[in-house]
């Protein structure tokens, strides 16, 4: 299944004759390609639609970009970080998942795709010079899924080249689709992982629009797990409104592909959004039964479903994947340390008082 | 060509228009009276002068004040029919109050309609006319618009006055209108903006996870019931309706007070002294209050939450497990 065709390239006039921008002009064969001073030119094209973010979705904007392309995930007030941190060579998604938090937090309609990555590698030898004693966790998958424009974008090959055994890193792609073509022209690497957010079919066809449904980002992820590519799951964000059940079916079909050896980690966090995404969700996303949950404001007044039912969710799932897997490593994502400590087994809850 | 209209002193009873423009709902004419008392008719209105006479198409609401004042006549900016158009005429009106005192919910609608049956798409309604004039409305906007504009006219009333969002109210717009009318008992209890908000989010919420009807949850809510309760004002049966509501919506959550109330009853906590729950039972934390006055004993109160904090009972309060 492909997802969201890109229709339109805008090209920041500071890029228009720079070599990569014209290769990816070239690949992605937009329909109509416009020179814009800055992204606010493309923002104001874009607002000339009835849902400018869904044009977004469809858009690139290509650039360079002269901040920081590294940084620890921000996490969120009163709960634990796990520690990751984001690469944001890429900002934004092609997909439309309603529960997307980039509709209400990015201030820009299309998709960012940013030029200069040799100043994004630099920027991470710099980082390492600095802190060789450190080993991180960090992957291109929070502001953009790592996958969905490949394999035109031609960034996962780049970022695999460049992490690939390098000390101190351990680089994870994640993505909701099936696109693996990047990794099949390489040897495994110890440090690289795929991984996959996952849900339950029903909620991926009704909730994770564009994306691929489960029986191919399984299909795939046992393709890569055959190769020999270590890998991950994401049950994040877990839907309570589609039952319990179905997430321990998914589990079982999870581990019917893959082995679990090859399950470098699960995380698990249930949905939680800033209130300023429910209007965009009801007026984007009406078919959407995200909203129907109970949910209520959090120690970072983010909306979160009512503490017991997130943690009967987390301790179903956890369990049936040590059941499957027990050296997994599972972690929660945006959670307190007293959930962290009631629902995990004390060997992954220990990582929580180390972030 | 140039055309100018004339300035003309037009009597008020005269004027005709208003089916075909007037824009106006649901406006308090005091302030203009009061602005008109202390400088006169600052503004003409705007006319057609046609076979049949003159036709207002801008100034309603003056020669409406001007005719609470006990005046007769206005000056007014007459075009001749032949310079004019009916649709020309529409868009002077539509941009004039657009653009001076802005137009509510029910004024938007009724321009829509007009718009519409004027043959304009509603792409050319929300881009060449109410983007113009600074409101800012998308083309699904503009038809949440015509649908605000079939509702019945004490719901029209009711959403224009308590100044809800087109976006807030669209659920409610969508409904059938033998659904719209099942909500009827929310104009007698006359819940506030906030409420209003609130009832309806709820409402639509618990039919998309129930799939139920509207005349199912109504029933569920005792609705019925509540509002023949003799003993009960409108704002007690507001308040009830909305307790039974929230308890539908947010079954976990209420179980979990309940259990709280319980063990607070158990624990035989004077009703001076308040524990209440952080971030809906987020961890098992409380806020505690006390009200004092002059003559209660601190120590009481203090011995009481003591003898409290001793028992087995105490200790469930802070245990994460719910039973």
């Amino acid at each position: 299944m492909r997802w969201m065709k890109i229709k339109r390239i805008f090209c920041a006039s500071e890029v228009r004759h720079n070599k990569r921008a014209i290769d990816l002009i070239q690949r992605f064969q937009p329909e109509q390609i416009l020179e814009v001073k800055d992204v606010r030119d493309a923002n104001q094209y874009l607002e000339r639609f009835s849902d400018p973010v869904a044009e977004g979705k469809q858009s690139l904007f290509l650039a360079n970009f002269s901040g920081r392309f590294f940084e620890q995930c921000p996490c969120t007030k009163g709960y634990v970080r796990c520690g990751y941190w984001i690469l944001s060579p890429v900002v934004g998604c092609p997909l439309d998942c309603s529960y997307c938090i980039l509709q209400a937090y990015l201030n820009s309609y299309p998709i960012q795709v940013y030029l200069n990555l040799e100043d994004l590698f630099a920027e991470i030898e710099k980082w390492q010079m600095a802190h060789p004693e450190k080993r991180i966790r960090l992957g291109t998958g929070e502001l953009a899924d790592s996958l969905a424009l490949e394999p035109e974008l031609g960034y996962a090959k780049t970022l695999i080249e460049f992490f690939s055994n390098r000390q101190g890193f351990v680089f994870e792609f994640k993505t909701k689709t099936d696109c693996i073509s990047p990794f099949l022209e390489f040897k495994p690497s110890e440090n690289i992982i795929i991984s996959w957010s996952v849900n339950p079919e029903l909620a991926v066809q009704n909730e994770e629009k564009g994306s691929a449904g489960i029986e191919a980002r399984l299909n795939a992820a046992k393709s890569l797990t055959e190769k020999g590519w270590r890998i991950g799951f994401h049950f994040d964000p877990i839907l309570p409104e589609y039952g319990i059940n179905a997430y321990l079916d998914l589990i079982e079909h999870i581990f019917q592909q893959v082995k679990p050896e090859m399950v470098k980690w699960t995380s698990l966090g249930t949905l939680r959004f800033p209130p300023s995404l429910k209007p965009i969700i009801k007026s984007r996303h009406p078919e959407s039964r995200i909203l129907c949950g109970e949910m209520f404001p959090g120690k970072d007044g983010k909306l979160r479903y009512l503490r017991p039912i997130r943690e009967k969710f987390y301790r179903a799932i956890s369990s049936r994947i040590y059941e499957h897997s027990p050296k997994t490593w599972t972690y929660l994502c945006m959670e307190s340390k007293s959930i962290w400590k009631r629902v995990l087994t004390a060997k992954d809850a220990k990582h929580a008082k180390n972030c | 060509m140039k055309i100018t209209p004339a300035l003309v002193q037009v009597q008020l009873l005269e004027l005709k228009g208003e089916n075909q423009y007037r824009l106006s709902f649901f406006r308090n004419l005091d302030p203009l009276i009061k602005s008109l008392q202390l400088t006169g008719q600052t503004a003409p209105v705007l006319c057609r002068e046609t076979q049949k006479g003159y036709q207002l198409f801008s100034g309603f609401l003056r020669r409406d004040a001007m005719l609470r004042l006990g005046k007769s006549s206005a000056f007014a900016l007459v075009w001749k029919e032949k310079d004019l158009t009916e649709k020309e005429a529409f868009r002077f009106a539509f941009f004039e109050n657009a653009l001076t005192r802005g137009l509510n919910l029910a004024e938007q609608a009724k321009a829509v309609a007009r718009l519409r049956e004027s043959g304009f798409s509603d792409q050319e309604i929300a881009c060449e006319y109410f983007q113009k004039a600074g409101i800012g409305i998308s083309v699904s906007g503009i038809d949440l618009l015509n649908l605000f504009y079939g509702i019945s006219r004490d719901w029209q009333e009711y959403l224009t006055e308590k100044e809800l969002s087109l976006k807030q109210i669209a659920w409610f717009l969508n409904l059938a209108e033998k659904e719209q009318g099942a909500l009827s008992f929310l104009l007698q209890l006359k819940p506030t903006a906030s409420q209003l908000r609130q009832i309806l989010e709820m409402i639509e919420e618990i039919i998309k996870r129930d799939r139920t009807s509207i005349e199912g949850l109504i029933q569920s809510i005792r609705a019925a019931s509540v509002l023949k309760e003799k003993k009960l004002n409108a704002n007690q049966k507001l308040e009830k309706l909305l307790r039974n509501l929230k308890k539908l919506r947010y079954p976990e959550y209420e179980k979990l007070s309940a259990r709280h109330k319980k063990i607070l009853l158990e624990l035989k906590i004077s009703p001076e002294i308040k524990l209440e729950p952080i971030d809906y039972f987020e961890e098992p934390k409380y806020k505690l209050e006390m009200i004092l006055e002059s003559d209660t004993g601190v120590s009481k109160i203090f011995e009481q939450m003591l003898q409290a904090s001793q028992t087995a009972l105490w200790k469930k309060l802070f245990e994460m497990d719910e039973d």
